[in-house]
């Protein structure tokens, strides 16, 4: 369970008394909405100082006025499905999932619900979530980059207007990554739904995509990524010991100048000590290369004797190493490797940069190459691994390798990916899949490899990947079993609404 | 899906959870914090406790890393460098290095333990020409350490490789200590095709070679007069710089040269500046022995080339089978490569680097001591890519790489069983699917096996009928 979620619930008493005295109807229904508009209240009380009592009654009323009007506003689905993939737990016959607003609020049996709710009969269908494909560049244009581009976003490559999804939801798709193209660290990705309201199709950026396919050409940039990083982190460290020291300066001349004081304070004492406030906009420090308009902005500064550090800006294209190096955390990293000795290669690299994530990789030419070498190492630190789904044949011998398979036995989370970008290649993903299954693949995992699997890749997983409550009804409605080669896909929803249907 | 039908549960529920996960918490740390190593509390008791801690932490971290120890038990050991010590004879490594060799050896409990009894310890073969064993230069960030053409050169026996201009271990599975040493040698160019080139290789050598003399001259009249003036070095870049540190012995040159006149050329000027020289190839080595070996040249041969001898020419002149013994009995040091510098995928198994002793054999026949063959293909192989103080030789405190085989090397039936490379079992003859079938036990009478192609991975090795063993 989220941490989010933990501090949710923890209001749903209050909420819910409140909730209750306004609207008795349909209250029951009506309690996750007010536990989705919960969070704006709760952080009130952290950030503030201000006693408590004052502002906590305020949020009350303010989150009971929201709940009653938006009460008769929600839009009710219910879906009476046959058979539901959840994702989150056992497989379900003959239930209900109740979706509002978009949202799963409740999967269960007999539900109760407000009459105007739209029913949708799904008793002779299954419904899972959406699938979710980790790793595209469906319809983009080649625009290869070469070396260190961490802050570039696939975002600006994708115009969704001019995409055809069709092939996606034809397979039962609702969910798709776009990387970024070339070698290196060509950038960051873009998730989005392939269908829905415009506004709400974006989904984040994924990850970071960081190319170990070559290491002769890749080691490089990843080595200069990480030692610029540690340079732009060495850069602010000095300037604020700068500033520090101007500071000490500062009141060591305001006070020599104030009449009758004769002792001194110690250097780098007072508010120099404080932790400086990152986000300021007014320029107030010499840096070492300032832009031409920050100097003449200098002697002013100095003037009106800042009461802030004020942190040089940091090379955007290394951001995200910074990051990650200062803070422990940052833009998921997906490193791309295309042998086994990639691993290895990766790893030399990581000793210089050890704060940076190694476990999330992406295997190309997974099912055909030397990956039996690494995946016991690569099972002992949980790696999250994207690969296309097949059994490779080992070089010079008849043995089926089932990587996929051996890699979750050995402890790592699988996101299987469609082999290339072609229509056929989507349609075909289920059964490639099932393949998988027959050799040995647990059901269960493979179902998971392609949808909750990738969402938590991807940082999705509180939006999209299962059917649970709180999470985008980004669902597919299929005639018989996922995995079976008989079974199509006859509609697909997102947020609650169908967007797509079988012609047959 | 009982908890979704009554949402109203949960907060209690929840509050009861982390009351639980708070309990437990305290609960484990409470237990984690006082087992800490019982060493560190001895030495903190030992050490007055003013003391600051950052030494003892160092120390702790130390003691934790685990050491990795391999022991060799039972087998005879030819140390090259030393005598060979008969069966059992226990070489013992630890992190990589030689720690001892010897008889009743104390091996420690968490070491690695290979019985080679009955089987022959070398030091790993160095091969100082090969193509495609480890990857292009810089080789740490090149080399495919799970590649067929390493797992194979291993099969043959070596353990260093050579790669553009730098030697490099063939650390099967791992990049740790992978390059050995970089900048082996300076490629010189004076052939009798370009003049211009001679004549200037030859007045830079010059320029340089007079600038070392008044640099002594200017050494030893400082002393006595302090006004003496430095001599200027501010030109001395690029080929300059290469020239000072050819006559000043901290770079060895390296040149191709195959006829007697080639080789009487380089050697006069090896001979005439004073730097260290190695020839490749010298196939009329054995015409010019005596001025190569008091030019003190080095010399690469391959036994087995085969250049005819031109009738038009009025002197000896073409290759010699016995141009390795020649050579070496004039007292040219020597290398053996083979042929073809690779390891063959397509064909001309037998010529290519797999088979190392091989070509060294093919030398004793041409009348080299046998004991000089084994040495052109270890320790003076070394010598002459100056790695001499790391492999070539098993000593005390040298690296750990082996060659462990079920006969003697230069013999054509043996076979490699293991290769050890830094300590690190990096070739297992019965693991790795290649040659398992051949001899599976070591055995040379063992009856010949019924091998055939393509062989399936799983089958039974012994040649003997049966369904395949079906994998997994």
């Amino acid at each position: 369970m989220p941490s989010s979620y933990r501090r949710r619930i923890l209001l749903w008493p209050c909420l819910a008394v409140a909730a209750l005295l306004l609207a008795p109807g349909v209250t029951l229904l009506a309690l996750a909405q007010n536990a989705d508009t919960s969070p704006k209240t709760d952080t009130s009380p952290k950030t503030d100082t201000a006693p408590k009592a004052d502002t906590a009654p305020k949020a009350d009323t303010a989150a009971d006025l929201e709940a009653a009007s938006s009460l008769k506003e929600e839009v009710f689905v219910v879906i009476r499905a046959g058979r539901v993939l959840t994702m989150a737990g056992p497989e379900l016959e003959d239930v209900e999932i109740v979706v509002v607003d978009g949202r799963v609020r409740l999967v269960g049996k007999d539900l109760s619900y407000p009459p105007h709710a739209e029913v949708i009969d799904a008793r002779h269908e299954v419904v899972m979530p959406g699938l979710i494909h980790p790793h595209s560049r469906w319809q983009l244009p080649g625009y290869a980059r070469e070396g260190l581009h961490a802050d570039r976003s696939t975002a600006k490559e994708v115009f969704l207007d001019e995409l055809d999804f069709e092939p996606f939801l034809a397979a039962g798709f609702t969910s798709v990554c776009f990387y970024p193209d070339g070698t290196g660290v060509p950038g960051v990705g873009a998730v989005y739904r392939v269908a829905g309201p415009a506004d709400r199709r974006e989904l984040g950026t994924g990850y970071l995509r960081v190319v170990m396919a070559s290491p002769g050409r890749d080691k490089r940039v990843l080595r200069d990524a990480i030692s610029k990083a540690r340079q732009e982190i060495e850069k602010v460290e000095k300037a604020r010991k700068q500033w520090e020291e101007e500071q000490a300066k500062a009141q060591q001349e305001a006070k020599k100048d104030a009449p009758a004081e004769g002792s001194q304070t110690p250097p780098g004492g007072g508010d120099g000590q404080k932790p400086p406030a990152e986000k300021k906009e007014t320029p107030t420090v010499k840096t070492d290369a300032p832009p031409a308009g920050e100097k003449k902005d200098d002697a002013a500064a100095t003037a009106d004797k800042p009461k802030e550090f004020v942190p040089p800006p940091i090379d955007p294209t290394v951001l995200a190493f910074v990051e990650w190096i200062r803070d422990k955390k940052g833009t998921p990293i997906l490193y791309e490797l295309n042998s086994a000795a990639d691993l290895l290669h990766l790893d030399d690299v990581l000793r210089q940069g050890k704060e940076l994530p190694g476990d999330s990789l992406l295997l190309s030419s997974s099912y055909y190459g030397d990956w039996f070498r690494v995946v016991e190492t690569l099972g002992q630190r949980h790696a999250t691994i994207i690969i296309s789904p097949g059994i490779g044949t080992l070089p010079d011998t008849d043995v089926r390798y089932h990587l996929p398979a051996e890699l979750v036995l050995a402890g790592c989370r699988i996101s299987l990916t469609p082999r290339n970008d072609s229509p056929a290649a989507l349609d075909q993903h289920r059964l490639q899949v099932a393949e998988l299954v027959r050799a040995g693949l647990p059901r269960d995992e493979a179902l998971k490899a392609m949808t909750l699997r990738p969402a938590e890749l991807l940082r999705i997983e509180s939006r999209v990947g299962s059917i649970e409550k709180g999470k985008d009804a980004d669902l597919v409605f299929l005639d018989g079993d996922p995995l079976a080669p008989q079974t199509k896909v006859k509609r697909v929803m997102t947020l609650g609404q169908m967007v797509w249907e079988s012609k047959q | 899906m009982s908890g979704e039908y009554r949402p109203c549960n949960w907060p209690t529920a929840v509050c009861l959870a982390m009351i639980l996960l708070l309990a437990i918490q305290e609960l484990t740390l409470g237990q984690t914090q006082p087992p800490r190593p019982s060493r560190r509390r001895d030495r903190s008791a030992q050490t007055p406790p003013a003391e600051s801690p950052a030494p003892v932490a160092k120390d702790v971290e130390a003691d934790r890393k685990e050491d990795r120890y391999l022991a060799i038990t039972g087998a005879t050991v030819h140390t090259i460098t030393g005598p060979t010590l008969e069966a059992p004879t226990t070489v013992l490594c630890k992190n990589g290095k030689v720690l001892a060799i010897g008889h009743n050896l104390v091996i420690p409990d968490q070491s690695q333990k290979l019985d080679a009894t009955g089987f022959h310890v070398y030091p790993g073969l160095v091969a100082i020409q090969s193509e495609g064993i480890v990857g292009n230069e810089p080789p740490e960030d090149h080399t495919d350490p799970f590649q067929l053409s390493m797992t194979l050169a291993l099969a043959g026996g070596i353990t260093t490789a050579v790669t553009g201009n730098t030697a490099a271990k063939l650390t099967f599975g791992t990049l740790e200590d992978h390059v050995l040493k970089r900048n082996l040698f300076y490629a010189l160019n004076y052939s009798r095709q370009s003049a211009a080139e001679r004549q200037k290789l030859r007045a830079t050598l010059d320029r340089v070679q007079q600038y070392l003399r008044d640099l002594d001259t200017y050494d030893s009249a400082k002393s006595q007069d302090p006004s003496a003036k430095e001599p200027d070095k501010s030109w001395i870049k690029g080929e300059f710089d290469v020239a000072l540190k050819l006559l000043r012995h901290e770079m060895t040159a390296v040149a191709t040269a195959h006829t007697a006149d080639q080789l009487r050329d380089l050697a006069e000027l090896a001979q005439s500046y004073d730097f260290q020289l190695v020839v490749r190839g010298a196939h009329e080595g054995w015409i010019v022995a005596p001025e190569l070996a008091r030019a003190g040249v080095r010399a690469a041969v391959t036994p087995r080339t085969r250049a005819d001898r031109d009738e038009e020419v009025n002197r000896p002149n073409g290759s010699s089978i016995e141009n390795a013994r020649i050579l070496y009995e004039r007292g040219v040091p020597l290398a053996i490569v083979p042929l073809s510098a690779q390891v063959s995928l397509g064909g001309i198994a037998g010529r290519d680097l797999m088979h190392l002793p091989m070509e060294a054999a093919f030398a004793v026949r041409g009348g080299l001591p046998q004991d000089a063959a084994v040495r052109a293909i270890t320790i003076d192989a070394a010598r002459i890519l100056g790695v001499e103080h790391r492999v070539g030789s098993i000593e005390e405190g040298k690296d750990a790489d082996f060659v462990i085989t079920d006969g003697d090397l230069l013999h054509y039936m043996t076979l490699v069983r293991w290769t050890i490379v830094n300590g690190r079992v990096a070739y297992d003859k019965q693991e790795e699917k290649l040659l398992d079938h051949i001899r599976p036990d070591g055995r040379r009478d063992a009856p010949p096996p019924a091998d055939y192609w393509p062989r399936s991975l799983g089958e039974p090795v012994s040649g003997t009928t049966g369904a395949p063993a079906v994998p997994r």
